[in-house]
């Protein structure tokens, strides 16, 4: 692909008053091509142009993480469709960005719809649980295979909303295909790579991703997925050895084992993104292991300089005032008195959850800015397209589907970006 | 007025771009060529996300997903003056956020006050109906993991078995409750007793080892009985289920923040087990003055086992009352009792020395 994507276009000079603006300052003109990344006989390539701003995702990490704590968590459904929304629109191709329909609002309905009926299964699960051990000790183990294939059916589901939910030229994307089906066959190969210590884990990425893939549309346009088990098990090979070698090296592991993450993500991300296509048109990938190199570098130095900062304070402050809280009289009996204690000593428990929270916060916050929003913007700006013409003359197809499965995901705690 | 100016128009049925001529007059007109294929009314149009400086909008009375991008800034600007609805679907509007704080904080008092008062008192009724049946199989359930967890197997001495019954039979007779407790030695030298759901206690060797005087093994067995029938096993799993259930709505996927719930978890649960502890020693020294036994060897049998120092305090992480505390309430209770406590001895010398060995290898 080329640095210099060329505004005319392949399929007509656009009108000059819908040019795309000059990219931003911190938009990369993505990267110069390699001999690595030879083009493709004769294809037309339509790069996919980053648009985001850092200023916004700032503002976005900035107030979704000021409003995590007074509301308690319950903020995450806008800040994840905010997230949601800011990367959509700030993928675009040819001149035209993806868009997030969905809303906070559904999510917090999915949520407690989830809720609902999740409830009765796992107090189901609990008894029936129960009723094994009765048998035998620890027989209960084997029920949480059912957690796994029901937070893999979660995944599904919420992938079918997140994907409903986007909106190209306005045109749907969509999918089908059983999520319990999907669900049954994780769980297959979970088994399979349980048994062979994990060797079978990139076949298993390969086979979960073909039926993803085949199963998503984009109006009459049927995805598919062509990576496979072996094209990822020789490129995570050198990166995971790294990373296993890394991480028994002391001291150097502080930083051996965010770089080589960084490494096996962006590998990842390269088998992943390169592997998919809409009908004739194929995704392309020029990301390669040293992408995100620097970024995995200066959150490791950031998030270890916050964390020194932070427990220093917190072990003076904190631990100070969590040893005053622990000790303190306990009245015996009723409740009214042990919940007045609590009132009394309720600035201390709240400077202590403030503190602890404060810390996670921090962490989550700076790497949302120092890895999250690079990631984003050079996994965007090393995609690019062929045969995207096709894109054009696609028709309507799917409908919405209901947020329940990102909810089931919430509630399990399975759930992606 | 009228002003002109070109866009780009989806139709919401296919992918095609149609450059087409936008006019403002009473609406939005959408003109193609000679053909006006849509006139939006102002009121209608949302706006949806799109590149920067340009403006897309839909209609509500459109298809759902046709739409109408504009990059000219003067069309932007008029539209945006009539356009009195103009704004993302979802996005909440200003003081929303404000709304969003005051029901997340409304929702966590009542997760946090529902977890707090609640779920004790769901757990007492659901334990109360739990039939009896239900409850020892539970209990069967825990006793293999406690055998597994606390290594060790039941004891079955011949003589120590017997002043075992014996013991057991004259708690168990004045305890009068419903379901019949079993009573087992349990061959782990952990100092300790724990009562399962369903009937069953476990008396540790180790504490077994520890204690001086039969009234003190009485004593604990006594609290242990006490825990049986207040259902306390089976009402604390309940507790846990609930809680667990409950503070996991709180904070969702924030890296760590199960932590945070585990430790308010403990917090909560703890503050109950006090409270059905020092339940426990009530129902224990009433059955040992009913026997005519003092209550107070319970509380030394525990200072032998843990020498808490004078003026310990104790912490909201705790599970029980202090045993400083508990030994002072016991020996007032003795002595305040109006009555000598002289009754029988539960277990003479010989009995007690076989009770005491009951684990040993022969």
């Amino acid at each position: 692909m080329t640095s210099e994507s060329d505004p005319e276009g392949p399929w007509g000079p656009r009108k000059a008053d819908l040019k795309p603006p000059p990219p931003t300052e911190s938009a990369p003109q993505t990267k110069p091509a390699t001999s690595a990344d030879p083009a493709p006989s004769r294809e037309e390539v339509t790069p996919v142009i980053f648009h985001g701003s850092r200023r916004d995702w700032v503002g976005i990490m900035a107030r979704g993480m000021a409003l995590y704590l007074p509301t308690f968590g319950f903020y995450r459904f806008w800040l994840k469709t905010e997230q949601r929304r800011f990367l959509w629109r700030s993928i675009s191709v040819n001149d035209e960005a993806l868009a997030y329909h969905g809303t906070a609002r559904e999510l917090l309905v999915g949520f407690l719809f989830a809720i609902a009926v999740y409830l009765p299964i796992s107090v189901t699960y609990f008894i029936l649980g129960l009723y094994a051990e009765t048998v035998q000790a620890f027989a209960s183990v084997p029920f949480a295979l059912f957690t796994i294939v029901f937070s893999y059916f979660a995944a599904y589901r919420a992938r079918r909303y997140r994907l409903t939910r986007t909106v190209f030229r306005g045109v749907r994307f969509w999918m089908d295909g059983s999520a319990w089906r999907f669900a049954f066959t994780a769980l297959g190969w979970m088994v399979a790579t349980g048994v062979t210590l994990g060797i079978a884990w990139p076949w298993m990425a390969a086979g979960l991703e073909r039926f993803k893939w085949r199963h998503s549309h984009f109006g009459d346009l049927q995805g598919d997925f062509h990576g496979t088990g072996w094209g990822l098990f020789k490129a995570l090979f050198w990166p995971a050895l790294g990373l296993v070698v890394g991480a028994f090296i002391p001291i150097a592991n502080l930083l051996a084992i965010p770089i080589m993450m960084s490494a096996i993500i962006a590998v990842y991300g390269h088998w992943l993104i390169g592997g998919v296509s809409f009908g004739p048109v194929r995704f392309q990938s020029s990301i390669d292991s040293f992408l995100l190199l620097g970024p995995a570098v200066v959150t490791a130095l950031a998030v270890g300089l916050f964390g020194a900062v932070w427990i220093g304070i917190g072990y003076v402050g904190f631990w100070g005032s969590l040893l005053g809280l622990a000790s303190f009289e306990v009245p015996q009996g009723s409740d009214a008195a042990v919940l007045g204690a609590l009132v009394r000593h309720a600035p201390w428990l709240l400077l202590g959850f403030a503190w602890g929270l404060i810390g996670l916060v921090g962490i989550t916050f700076l790497k949302s800015l120092f890895f999250d929003f690079p990631r984003m913007q050079r996994f965007a700006a090393s995609t690019s397209l062929t045969n995207a013409e096709a894109l054009e003359t696609v028709v309507q197809k799917g409908h919405a589907e209901g947020s329940l499965g990102e909810g089931l995901a919430d509630a399990l705690g399975s759930d992606g970006f | 007025m009228d002003q002109h100016c070109p866009g780009a128009y989806f139709d919401g049925v296919s992918s095609r771009r149609r450059d087409v001529t936008v006019r403002i007059d009473a609406g939005l007109e959408i003109i193609d060529g000679d053909v006006c294929l849509a006139e939006w009314s102002f009121l209608d149009l949302r706006q949806l996300d799109s590149l920067p400086d340009t403006l897309k909008v839909r209609s509500v009375a459109a298809p759902e997903l046709a739409s109408l991008t504009i990059a000219d800034p003067t069309t932007i600007e008029a539209i945006r003056v009539r356009a009195a609805r103009l704004r993302y679907d979802g996005q909440e509007p200003r003081h929303g956020i404000l709304r969003i704080v005051a029901l997340s904080l409304a929702a966590a008092v009542s997760i946090l006050g529902v977890a707090f008062f609640g779920v004790p008192k769901m757990a007492r009724a659901v334990a109360s109906i739990t039939p009896v049946w239900a409850e020892r199989k539970l209990g069967d359930a825990v006793a293999g993991q406690v055998k597994v967890m606390f290594g060790g197997e039941v004891c079955v001495g011949g003589e120590g078995g017997a002043a075992l019954a014996k013991l057991s039979e004259k708690l168990t007779v004045k305890a009068r409750l419903p379901h019949p407790v079993r009573i087992e030695v349990l061959s782990s030298r952990i100092p300790n007793a724990v009562a399962l759901p369903g009937g069953r206690v476990f008396l540790f060797d180790g504490l077994l080892a520890r204690a001086e005087h039969p009234d003190e093994v009485a004593g604990v067995l006594g609290h242990e009985i006490g825990h049986e029938a207040n259902r306390d096993g089976l009402r604390a799993l309940i507790e846990a289920g609930g809680t667990s259930f409950l503070l996991g709505l709180l904070f969702g996927d924030l890296t760590g923040s199960a932590t945070l719930v585990l430790v308010v978890r403990e917090i909560i649960s703890s503050a109950h087990s006090r409270e059905a502890e020092a339940a426990a020693d009530i129902f224990g020294r009433d059955l040992m003055h009913a026997l005519g036994r003092p209550a107070a060897p319970l509380a030394r049998v525990l200072t032998r086992i843990d020498p808490s120092k004078p003026g310990a305090k104790g912490s909201i992480f705790d599970s029980h009352p202090l045993t400083a505390e508990r030994l002072k309430r016991l020996e007032a209770a003795d002595a305040s009792l109006g009555r000598p406590l002289d009754g029988p001895p539960l277990l003479n010398e010989a009995e007690w020395a076989a009770l005491k060995t009951i684990c040993a290898k022969k």
